[in-house]
């Protein structure tokens, strides 16, 4: 029998102890006060708000604002979401009134971390400095930085226009620095060369954290009866920035090269569906994660199953603390040029649960080194000779460990 | 004998169970949920089972649920969760074939035991061991409770151990899920019958009575006490203690076998006999439809060869030349009785005779508990609770399982424990501060 244990998912982020390292990002989920009480209630950790900014520089939203990469799925299955575009804004709520919830939510829910995300142009330093003020005098904890929205706002100036621009990133993150009582998170956009050039940026001008990624500016796809992209709003699309399981890794290396390089705590975004999503994450360096699509999708639910299997990895490592963990993966990371260029594997595949589907033998004829041979069983023999081990059998067996490399 | 294994699907592999999780919508207010008797949270476990949690799946099945893979074999979940299941887009989750898979890997992996409360200084006695009793019993110890259980038998389980064929529920998986709720803490003396409950009752702050029905209903017929002649019940028994000491059976049948009944027992019966060999024949009074039995045990029933003859009422037993004869009489559907199923009423009284080696009766079963004194039952001798807080007539005394209902599943035995339990605790947190 197992002893029934209690695992301390605290963890502490800028001077602030978190009940959990679970955040909603700044996104739809937390588009009212009332939803972000509801997702505290749910046990959630903490939260951003929606992207507030002045009331002058909001814009009306389109319909509709989604898209995504789904596959369809045997006849038999739901439709599975690989990716979810969108075209939302920030906020198109007041300002006054999202000062007055943030107030009440602080009141109610004094131990959840509660971020206000806020937007202002970059040349614009007088609106910045007006809403760190009114977000810290309403009872924020911290703030985030919105330098990385990619729809809609880069073309006023703002958002993902600051995060592309290191200058503008510094620029704006010390005006804030200037005016702050609490701490500051920069939120940096992937659609940059190399997003270590404006988290180095921000983290220079004084920021305290940096959160990373905001979405991925993409084209979900054409429908092919009316022939526009998607989404299609009226006969016109536009860009819209990607979530959901298919940035993971785009994510994690950003996460990964931002932890490696600069010293800084870093909130983990991007792709985060489960537990095991969030573990990666802070095993590459994140202090904590934010999450919004799976949310989008299951509800604020998901924290029960997102803490059970979260607390189940530390105890099967025998971790007490989150701090035990967090960058422990960073030091397997090094040039391709350090990595052992003397031993080898080879594929080796397991007769007993092959299904004799022969994927392999299709992909190592064509794409491989023909080092694969289905005898008249249909069972693949492995020519070890030519076999180089790149592992692509092992990628599109459809068996859990049937295919696997071994040592040559 | 019979291979047994073909009563029970294999096991489902890791990938099997993450895949077929996979599939599973998520419902808002999952209907699933709603056929559970015990509230199972059936879209958490298996989203767990999907994000590879397989040890944070059975914990939460166990929330509501300690009898996880029990019930798992046993349920008749095609009339119960997956019954309910969103089908418009596919075929049924398969809850049962999962949960069995969850509670199979804690088993191998070390069992994980739910936290318990402190002690709260207060003790319940638990008469009977079986699903009601268990359920009770691990609900009370997570509730800091001092529990003991007091069982007639030489083993735990109930009916778990004593009544349900190991074809279809494995002594291996009931064994290990008492020894969970030994590990939560309960106390399971064995061998320990009950003589007047008031000075039992003296013993403990409260008390949970979870004795199951095992009265035998009598049939009132002409030759119903003919050597030959057993009650399903005793001889589906007699095989279990067989199995639990390795000794041959007391009650040994000839080559054909005639079962009386059309309830689970029945078909429990039917099955054991087809296993040992036997020529099995069904012989039920109303319709196939009226069955109580689950349809799931019906079909398997059927498809191991068992023949049915419904509405066929028996007339007397006798013997012929040796052998044991039963004489039926046709039926038809008539107005509905109590139970709101057409009563069978007999078309002649002639009757057809049919010859059998040995006849095993199943026409349903009441309850006794003679150390009663003064807890009000019902005519077939069920304990009558109240079905919020599973109180009997007398304060701090709780029932339920078939004690209360007179057999339905395990799972309603589990909800029924659990909800007592819950009674239990508001009972004496209230009287506590009365005092």
């Amino acid at each position: 029998m197992r002893m029934a244990t209690q695992t301390n998912l605290s963890v502490r982020f800028c001077g602030f102890e978190m009940a959990n390292p679970f955040i909603l990002s700044s996104a739809p989920p937390t588009g009212t006060g009332e939803m972000i009480k509801q997702a505290f209630e749910a046990g959630w950790g903490g939260a951003v708000t929606k992207t507030l900014a002045h009331d002058r520089d909001l814009l009306a939203n389109v319909t509709p604002r989604l898209a995504s990469l789904s596959f369809a799925g045997r006849s038999d299955e739901a439709k599975k979401l690989y990716g979810l575009e969108n075209i939302e804004l920030i906020t198109d709520r007041p300002l006054d009134i999202w000062l007055k919830e943030i107030g009440d939510i602080k009141t109610q829910f004094p131990r959840q971390l509660l971020v206000a995300s806020i937007m202002a142009g970059g040349n614009d330093r007088v609106g910045w400095q007006e809403l760190v003020r009114m977000c810290q005098n309403a009872g924020a904890d911290m703030l985030e930085l919105n330098f990385s929205c990619p729809h809609g706002m880069p073309e006023k100036g703002m958002g993902m226009a600051i995060g592309q621009d290191p200058e503008v990133t510094a620029r704006v993150t010390d005006w804030v620095k200037s005016v702050s009582t609490i701490p500051v998170i920069a939120k940096m956009t992937p659609n940059i060369a190399d997003i270590r050039v404006p988290a180095k940026a921000a983290v220079k001008a004084g920021a305290d954290a940096i959160s990373a990624i905001n979405t991925v500016a993409v084209i979900a796809g054409v429908d092919l009866e009316t022939l526009a992209p998607l989404p299609n709003v009226f006969g016109k699309s536009t860009h819209g920035g990607y979530s959901g399981p298919a940035i993971k890794p785009i994510a994690l290396k950003a996460v990964a090269g931002i932890s490696l390089d600069l010293q800084v705590q870093v909130s983990g975004i991007g792709g985060i569906e489960t537990w095991s999503d969030a573990v990666e994450f802070i095993l590459l360096g994140a202090t904590n994660v934010q999450l919004c699509t799976a949310v989008m999708f299951h509800g604020f639910g998901i924290i029960e199953e997102l803490k059970d299997g979260f607390a189940g990895f530390m105890e099967d490592h025998g971790f007490t603390r989150i701090e035990e963990f967090i960058g422990k993966s960073l030091p397997f990371l090094t040039d391709h040029i350090n990595l052992d260029r003397e031993r080898k594997m080879i594929s080796q595949i397991d007769e007993a649960t092959c299904v004799k589907c022969d994927r392999c033998v299709i992909s190592c004829r064509d794409a491989g080194y023909q080092a694969l041979t289905a005898g008249p069983d249909r069972i693949p023999k492995v020519d070890r000779n030519r076999c180089t081990g790149c592992s692509l059998c092992v990628q599109v067996c459809p068996v859990w460990d049937c295919a696997k490399l071994v040592a040559a | 004998m019979k291979n047994a294994d073909n009563y029970l699907p294999p096991l489902m592999s890791a990938q099997e169970a993450v895949v077929e999780a996979s599939r599973c919508l998520s419902c808002a207010d999952a209907p699933c949920r709603q056929g559970c008797p015990a509230a199972n949270d059936i879209v958490k476990f298996i989203r767990q089972i999907a994000q590879r949690n397989f040890r944070g799946a059975i914990k939460t099945v166990r929330e509501s649920n300690v009898l996880a893979g029990t019930c798992a074999l046993i349920c008749p979940v095609g009339e119960l969760c997956e019954f309910r299941c969103t089908t418009k887009l596919q075929k049924p989750i398969a809850i049962g074939a999962l949960q069995r898979f969850v509670a199979e890997y804690d088993r191998q992996h070390g069992m994980s035991l739910l936290p318990v409360k402190e002690p709260n200084g207060f003790s319940v006695g638990i008469i009977g061991s079986g699903p009601a009793g268990l359920s009770a019993a691990f609900e009370l110890c997570r509730l800091g409770y001092d529990v003991e259980i007091h069982e007639a038998e030489d083993l735990p389980g109930g009916i778990l151990t004593y009544g349900i064929p190991s074809y279809r529920l494995s002594p291996e998986m009931v064994k290990d899920e008492i020894e969970y709720v030994k590990a939560m803490g309960a106390k399971i003396i064995t061998g320990s019958k009950i003589g007047k409950l008031a000075e039992f009752s003296e013993k403990y702050d409260a008390i949970f009575i979870g004795i199951g029905a095992y009265r035998a209903t009598p049939l009132c017929i002409e030759g119903a006490d003919i050597d030959g002649v057993y009650q399903a019940a005793s001889f589906l028994k007699d095989r279990r203690i067989a199995e639990l000491h390795g000794k041959p059976p007391m009650i040994n049948l000839g080559r054909n076998v005639i079962v009386i009944g059309g309830g689970n027992t029945a078909i429990d019966a039917a099955q054991s006999a087809r296993l040992a060999g036997c020529e099995v024949e069904i012989f039920y009074r109303r319709s196939e439809n009226d069955m109580p039995a689950f349809k799931s045990e019906i079909q398997s029933a059927k498809k191991n060869g068992v023949r049915f003859h419904f509405n066929h009422m028996p007339l007397r037993f006798s013997v012929t030349g040796g052998r044991l004869v039963v004489t039926f009489a046709k039926t038809m559907p008539g107005s509905p009785d109590d139970t709101g199923r057409p009563a069978p009423i007999m078309i002649d009284s002639s009757g057809e005779d049919y010859e059998a080696d040995n006849i095993l009766l199943a026409i349903g079963q009441e309850a006794t508990f003679e150390g009663n004194c003064g807890i009000a039952t019902d005519s077939r001798g069920l304990i009558i609770v109240d079905k919020e807080t599973g109180a009997t007539s007398m304060p701090g005394v709780f029932a339920g399982g078939d004690a209360i209902n007179g057999g339905a599943t395990a799972v309603q035995a589990v909800a029924d424990g659990r909800c007592a339990a819950l009674g239990i605790d508001k009972f004496i947190t209230e009287n506590r501060q009365s005092r």
